[in-house]
């Protein structure tokens, strides 16, 4: 899946699923490539006409990036897979402890790879999408962030939940990539 | 009347979105228990037999479906 994909938006990727395993997930979420991506290079936010940033030797450094360690945080506080049983009258925690008490720590977090939801292999198709629209050989961190961000997901939630506007990061990151073409890299 | 907590709450389980969110995270909860389980069963000697026995499906599904593992 990740063929395409340049060294550091899979460096992202793994990162994200890194995350996913961290907080206890049963998979893989967009929000939880967000927080990747974020360790990586940062989601640029308040970009008018283009974002704030230094390029150092060719590559752009975005000064007004959302910073990972806030996502970590609202992600840890609130568990959306735990919310999400707890929301149907399962308790995640419960069954955790269970599952714990017969089987020992990290009985549930032992399944080797954590699989991807359909929404996080729904972004990762709409990163393609950014790459071919910008005319890119390949899926670099930023049409990763653009995939995640395009359509209404756990990711674009997760940045609202900073009061960061989802659409307005999508449409000035795009702006920005489509007029600085490589520079933006 | 109910409190304002219990009718959040009412109209909260109301909403498509948490239902479904739900039913898909419970769907991935049951794909882990399940392979937990069939592996210590394993471990302990079951045979896919039993093992599909129990879960109340055939031998083959349960095989195909972990036999590799």
């Amino acid at each position: 899946m990740l063929e395409r994909f340049t060294g550091g938006a899979r460096e992202a990727v793994y990162d994200g699923m890194a995350e996913a395993r961290r907080l206890g997930a049963t998979s893989v979420g967009p929000e939880h490539l967000l927080v990747g991506v974020a360790a990586h290079h940062g989601v640029v936010v308040g970009a008018l006409p283009f974002p704030t940033g230094i390029v150092v030797r060719g590559a752009f450094l975005p000064t007004n990036a959302v910073r990972a360690e806030d996502l970590r945080r609202i992600l840890a506080a609130e568990d959306p897979e735990a919310e999400a049983l707890a929301a149907i009258g399962i308790s995640l925690p419960e069954v955790r402890q269970t599952l714990e008490d017969a089987f020992g720590p990290d009985a549930l977090s032992c399944e080797g790879r954590l699989p991807f939801r359909a929404d996080t292999k729904r972004a990762l198709e709409l990163a393609l999408r950014e790459a071919v629209e910008l005319r890119r050989r390949r899926i670099g961190v930023t049409e990763l962030a653009l995939g995640l961000l395009r359509e209404r997901s756990r990711a674009s939630e997760l940045l609202e939940r900073l009061d960061i506007d989802p659409t307005e990061v999508y449409e000035q990151l795009r702006a920005a990539q489509a007029g600085l073409g490589a520079l933006v890299r | 009347m109910p409190a304002p907590a219990e009718l959040a709450r009412q109209a909260e389980s109301a909403d498509p979105k948490v239902g479904l969110r739900g039913v898909a995270a419970l769907r991935r909860l049951l794909e882990q228990l399940e392979s937990l389980h069939i592996r210590n069963a394993r471990t302990q000697g079951w045979s896919w037999q039993e093992i599909a026995d129990e879960l109340g499906v055939s031998k083959q599904a349960v095989h195909k479906k972990h036999g590799r593992r």
